[in-house]
């Protein structure tokens, strides 16, 4: 590809997407120090793989998988530690819970429960769970992924079923104790 | 140690607050890594370079042939001497362009696939690495070799074996341990996840 035309693209890409890469590196780091190198990774990888983009995939398909792929690696040994941070102010947290309105109140009342049920998935279910909550259909993860839409809807299920059962089976401390006191 | 290319794209992004000091920091990042592209490529030809070189020298050494006794052998042991280092420089070239061109825009099942592949511990493509060592190896039987003694033929064989042998014993078990320390861990990840997406 040629030099200026590279750089050009480049440009536009992150321009456009940079607020992508910072929710999916924000979701992997809980600082904000590790979210800058875990950026800086992903624009690397950017870079490194513009020569084979063909334009198969929209840009923002293709963005995700080099960030999703480059969290993959990024958290190299301590990849199974990886935790998937969550906070009030990601959107879409009720995505999580399809029906259950109880249990979307506990979702949003005991954060910090949901946040231990999220780190014990596994790094796929972690992965997918992170695309999940940017608000991507099942066609859009199952192109980043690679499986098929199915078979990604199965698994986004089951996932979502098993955070329930947790919840249901395990509610908090802090809940226990609440209702203890009560 | 950290990244080269990170530590360059860090220092080109500090202060990376605003708008406008964000495109300036773009414009010198993206000169930072077009100079480690440029960087990396310049190492791949230093590389095929000296083994071209070295393809030249053996050649020229074949030609002038100060201490050649001048039998068939030895034309064949020195030509192999020459194909040694050519087919060096170019399986090295096509490794390091495997090893560099790893694409992360592929669907995750897919690069991690490509993962699993690329840090096998035995795959074709790295045994096309044996092939100048079994030409080294003839060549120097061959170059070795009293022509007007054939019955010193084994001996000679033998006697090349127990330097090659070893040097490549040698070779594999440093090559393994790295293996196991850098690339099985990443070749086990590959493929639990890969596990886990099939399931």
């Amino acid at each position: 590809m040629n030099k200026n035309k590279k750089e050009e693209q480049f440009k536009q890409i992150i321009d456009e997407n940079s607020d992508r890469i910072m929710h999916i590196c924000r979701y992997y780091n809980p600082n904000t120090e590790d979210q800058k190198d875990m950026y800086q990774e992903i624009l690397v990888n950017v870079w490194k793989s513009l020569d084979s983009f063909r334009g198969e995939s929209k840009i923002s398909t293709w963005v995700y998988r080099i960030a999703i792929n480059t969290s993959l690696n990024f958290t190299g040994k301590a990849f199974r530690q990886m935790k998937l941070m969550v906070d009030k102010d990601v959107q879409n947290m009720n995505l999580l819970i399809d029906d259950d309105k109880q249990l979307k109140e506990q979702f949003e009342t005991d954060l910090e429960n949901l946040q231990t049920r999220l780190n014990q998935l596994s790094v796929i279910e972690k992965a997918m769970i992170s695309l999940m909550l940017e608000d991507l259909s099942m066609r859009e993860i199952a192109d980043i992924i690679g499986l098929t839409e199915n078979n990604v809807r199965v698994k986004i299920h089951r996932i979502k079923e098993k955070l329930k059962e947790q919840l249901i089976a395990k509610p908090s401390i802090a809940n226990n104790t609440i209702s203890h006191d009560k | 140690m950290q990244n080269p290319v990170l530590q360059i794209i860090q220092s080109a992004m500090i202060n990376n607050t605003t708008r406008n000091n964000s495109v300036n920091n773009m414009d010198q990042f993206i000169g930072k890594l077009q100079k480690e592209d440029k960087r990396n490529l310049l190492l791949t030809r230093n590389f095929r370079w000296i083994m071209w070189s070295l393809a030249i020298l053996y050649a020229i050494m074949f030609i002038v042939r100060p201490f050649s006794t001048n039998t068939i052998y030895e034309h064949i042991g020195w030509s192999l001497y020459v194909l040694t280092f050519v087919s060096f420089g170019f399986i090295f070239n096509y490794l390091k362009k495997e090893y560099q061109q790893v694409d992360y825009g592929l669907p995750t099942l897919k690069m991690l696939e490509n993962a699993a592949k690329r840090y096998k511990l035995f795959q074709r493509k790295v045994l096309l690495a044996s092939a100048p060592v079994l030409l080294l190896d003839a060549g120097m039987v061959l170059v070795t070799f009293d022509n007007e003694n054939p019955e010193t033929l084994l001996r000679t064989i033998l006697v090349t074996q127990a330097l090659i042998i070893p040097a490549v014993g040698i070779g594999l078990i440093i090559g393994i341990s790295i293996w196991r320390k850098r690339q099985k861990p990443l070749r086990d990840n590959a493929l639990e996840m890969i596990n886990e997406l099939n399931k």
